[in-house]
């Protein structure tokens, strides 16, 4: 297990290496410079050159660093937890993560708690009374909450609960716009505004969950533990939720493994439609600014969680099947 | 100082009646941003949403008056201008404050525009201190500045704009302003509101200035809430969750009507300090060289049909480069071109292009042997799908004189560089206006990119009676503002009639906006032609105090 676990952890480290050594050279062969002289053509040449030189471009003297060199210099500060300066924000790239995190966490934290507590036993309840109406019923609806993009179903549930209804003698609804004033001193006025963005991100994962979960469930039925188990006399409840259940519950480790670094990244379509200010927000305007350390900070934090979140469903899948040993 | 400008619009309809209630302190204006900030340094700021949420912060020496006219806010009365138009006094308002208690005097204005001044200030916003020679404190409420020769924008260009706390802002070191912390958390303000709280990617906190030199503005606090989605601002306005959206007009068509049949708002549409042209290469060589070629063009588009299909009615057709909102617009200066196919067929003959078999133009080729074809791109941002739109339909329209013109849909980062180096056929793009009409950066010889260092001259059009017009238009300086604008009025009719004339730029449309406002908020006045543009940004912060809310919350 520690050989397995050493063998892991170098491995996602090369990993994230490559793809930083990939995401640098793409940024920085995209055409377009960090400063556009355009915006003021009076703009003295010393302060751009300052300007280039604090954001690792060039050196005092306004000469270019090569690439390789100027990716030295990047790896050399993110091994110190510095992932450089936005070149739009000037301001140290962690600071604005740091700014973002919490929210997209909390948005997309709510979002996967509510999927996985409403997926999960809709997934069994499925499983345990298959073909039955319900069965067929929670299938079809989840079909259609798979189909539709968080995207699409957030616009619809922003103009159902937030205009029409509003707009209707009913005044009634949810509000438009993300966090409100004092979101944070005011829990409840926040699960307010929480309703609707939440609501759009988990329909998605609720379908995928328990359509999973509905599968993995099914597989484990049928297997001939099962029948031995209810063959000597053991409960049906029993059967299912301590002999099958246990089981089964490991596709879904994996998802929920996947499904968790996506909550650093941020729903970027959700977060801007709802005006959540979280860290898919961020990495969009900078993508229209061209802020390239920004959209390198995200991609390698969802990098680095992508492979801590796979090891840790690895090390998971141990404690819930003692069958496996690595 | 941040440039503004100073316009009558031509329509005189619409004008709001001020409230017959009376205006009561209280409640809280929450506003619709687009976008958030990155700084609310007035020095560094470049964007909208900047300087919007920094002229609640900030005072201003002078500022634009519902029609636009240049009217005194810091300062007390217009400034005096010496016979000579070389020496410009003004006075400031005495007991004017900071919000830490300390008295706003000249020497806050000298310390601001020495920052501004300095060649070496760190921003993407330009300031253009060029005409100054001298500026000077006369006493702790006066201030003198002496220019090199009589300079006519000054007033709009130089003095309507923010005066920062020299006690803060003078410490600093103009190359590294933007990375100090005061850049993010302001500490000192002058203008109506003082900055609480920034949240960022969400809302800027404010609350009131109770040492605001035009006295108590009414509202307690004022929230601008980050909304990135323009549909979802349009229906936050309509929803009452904002109180003010001052980019209404981004929302589109559909956006506007809703909002204006909802009885909860209050909308003006208006013609905005913005044009959008098609600004040609005219340098030798290049297919739109020759003027008759430029003409030809003009004459084979329908202005309004493109105008109409490419803006959806958010543009209204123009023909010189000087807006209907401004007060040097005359409608009866510019040279039109209506829709004729057969001169400019003949206009095309004469300037030697004869049409091929395949369609095309030639003409033997102007700067070596061999024949040129007339072909080449329209230059137009990704992301605008109204200029893209219009560049669509010009290419299809100039096929019948044998113009092959390609739309090149390309991004932001890297649409100017070539410009600048001279080297397309043709852009489109858009100008956003100062309150002052000077055209001497796009028109004047002396502004040609790239032949001189610096300027927005890109299309190479050169003329010596065009530069000899702007230089009197600038330098014409009379004792009043009015005297001097009319004289001015005179010479930009000129103006106009040579670069409409001569095609310098084919003019597309100005933009139309709106503004909307709940009908909670009480005392909002439209100028002339329904426009509020003096509420945005830094025009005249000052007016907004007069809002108050009618409910009280």
């Amino acid at each position: 297990m520690t050989f397995y676990l050493i063998r892991r952890v170098a491995i996602g480290i090369l990993l994230l290496f490559l793809m930083s050594a990939m995401f640098f050279t793409l940024t920085r062969v995209t055409p377009g410079r960090p400063i556009s002289v355009g915006e003021n053509p009076k703009i003295h040449q010393s302060v751009i050159n300052l300007r280039l030189h604090r954001l690792g471009l060039t050196d005092e003297q306004g000469n270019s660093y090569p690439i390789p060199q100027q990716y030295v210099l990047y790896l050399g500060a993110l091994l110190h937890g510095d992932l450089g300066d936005s070149y739009v924000n000037h301001e140290k790239v962690t600071t604005l993560l740091l700014q973002r995190l919490p929210n997209s966490i909390l948005l997309l934290g709510a979002a996967l708690l509510v999927a996985l507590a409403i997926g999960i036993p809709l997934g069994i309840f499925a499983a345990t009374r298959q073909y039955s109406k319900l069965d067929i019923t929670t299938s079809l609806v989840s079909y259609v909450g798979v189909s539709i993009p968080s995207f699409v179903l957030g616009i619809y549930l922003l103009l159902i609960f937030g205009v029409i209804l509003r707009q209707s003698p009913l005044h009634w609804g949810f509000p438009l716009f993300g966090m409100h004033t004092g979101g944070v001193d005011d829990p409840i006025d926040l699960l307010y505004h929480m309703v609707l963005p939440v609501t759009s991100l988990a329909i998605l994962q609720i379908a995928i969950f328990s359509r999973f979960m509905r599968a993995s469930m099914l597989e484990v039925l049928h297997q001939d533990y099962i029948r031995t188990a209810r063959a000597k006399g053991l409960s049906l409840e029993k059967v299912n939720y301590k002999h099958a259940l246990r089981n089964a519950i490991l596709p879904i480790i994996t998802l929920v493994a996947i499904a968790i670094p996506q909550i650093v990244n941020g729903a970027i379509i959700t977060e801007g439609i709802f005006s959540w200010p979280g860290t898919g927000q961020l990495a969009f305007q900078a993508v229209v600014d061209r802020d390239y350390p920004v959209i390198l900070g995200v991609v390698m934090l969802v990098a680095a969680g992508t492979v801590l979140f796979n090891l840790i469903a690895d090390v998971t899948y141990a404690v819930a099947d003692p069958r496996i040993r690595y | 100082m941040v440039a503004a400008t100073i316009a009558i619009l031509v329509a005189a309809c619409g004008n709001t009646a001020p409230s017959s209630e009376t205006p009561k302190n209280g409640g809280t204006l929450i506003w619709a941003l687009d976008s958030d900030a990155t700084t609310l340094n007035p020095f560094v700021a470049s964007t909208l949403p900047e300087f919007r949420v920094i002229s609640f912060l900030f005072p201003n020496l002078y500022a634009g008056d519902k029609n636009l006219n240049v009217v005194p806010d810091l300062a007390d009365g217009m400034p005096s201008v010496s016979s000579d138009g070389l020496v410009w006094t003004v006075k400031l308002k005495k007991n004017a404050k900071w919000s830490d208690g300390t008295p706003i005097t000249a020497d806050d204005v000298l310390a601001t525009q020495k920052i501004q001044g300095d060649p070496k200030l760190d921003t993407d916003y330009s300031y253009d201190w060029s005409k100054l020679k001298t500026i000077e404190k006369v006493d702790a409420n006066t201030v003198k500045y002496t220019l090199t020769q009589p300079f006519a924008p000054f007033l709009a260009s130089n003095l309507v704009g923010y005066v920062a706390p020299a006690e803060v802002y003078g410490k600093l070191d103009p190359a590294k302003i933007r990375d100090d912390p005061v850049s993010k958390a302001p500490t000192v303000f002058g203008g109506a509101y003082k900055l609480d709280k920034w949240i960022p990617g969400q809302e800027f906190d404010l609350s009131v200035n109770p040492n605001y030199y035009n006295g108590r503005p009414h509202y307690d606090k004022v929230i601008g809430k980050v909304i990135t989605d323009a549909t979802a601002a349009a229906n936050a306005l309509i929803n009452g969750d904002v109180a003010w959206h001052p980019s209404l007009g981004e929302s589109g068509a559909g956006g506007i009507s809703k909002a204006k049949k909802s009885s909860n708002v209050q909308v003006h549409t208006y013609q905005d300090l913005g044009y959008i042209d098609f600004r040609m290469n005219t340098r030798k060589g290049h297919i739109f060289d020759n003027v008759l070629t430029r003409q030809a063009l003009a004459s084979v588009l329908d202005k309004p049909s493109i105008v109409q299909a490419a803006t959806q009615g958010a543009g209204a057709p123009l023909w010189g480069d000087i807006v209907p909102a401004s007060w040097a617009y005359d409608a009866n200066s510019v040279v039109k071109y209506p829709l004729d196919v057969n001169k400019a067929k003949s206009l095309m003959q004469q300037a030697g292009w004869t049409i091929g078999s395949d369609g095309v133009a030639t003409r033997p080729n102007p700067t070596g042997s061999g024949t040129q074809k007339f072909v080449g791109k329209i230059r137009v941002r990704a992301g605008k799908p109204d200029r893209l739109k219009a560049a669509e339909i010009i290419s299809d329209q100039v096929k019948q004189i044998g113009m092959q013109l390609t739309p090149e849909p390309t991004d932001f980062k890297v649409f100017y560089p070539p410009i600048q180096k001279g080297q397309f056929d043709v852009f489109i793009a858009g100008f956003s206006l100062t309150l002052e009409p000077d055209d001497y950066s796009t028109a004047h010889s002396s502004q040609l990119q790239p032949e001189h260092h610096e300027g927005q001259n890109w299309t190479g059009y050169s003329n010596p009676q065009l530069d000899s017009l702007i230089d009197q238009e600038r330098s014409t300086v009379k004792a009043t503002d009015a005297e001097t604008k009319a004289a001015r009025k005179a010479i930009f009719n000129q103006i106009e009639k040579i670069i409409s004339g001569d095609v310098q730029t084919y003019m597309l449309w100005a933009d139309v906006s709106s503004m909307g406002w709940t009908t909670n908020v009480g005392d909002v006045v439209a100028g002339s032609g329904d426009n509020t543009i003096y509420y945005d940004s830094n025009n005249n912060p000052a007016s907004r105090a007069q809002w108050y809310s009618k409910s009280g919350k």
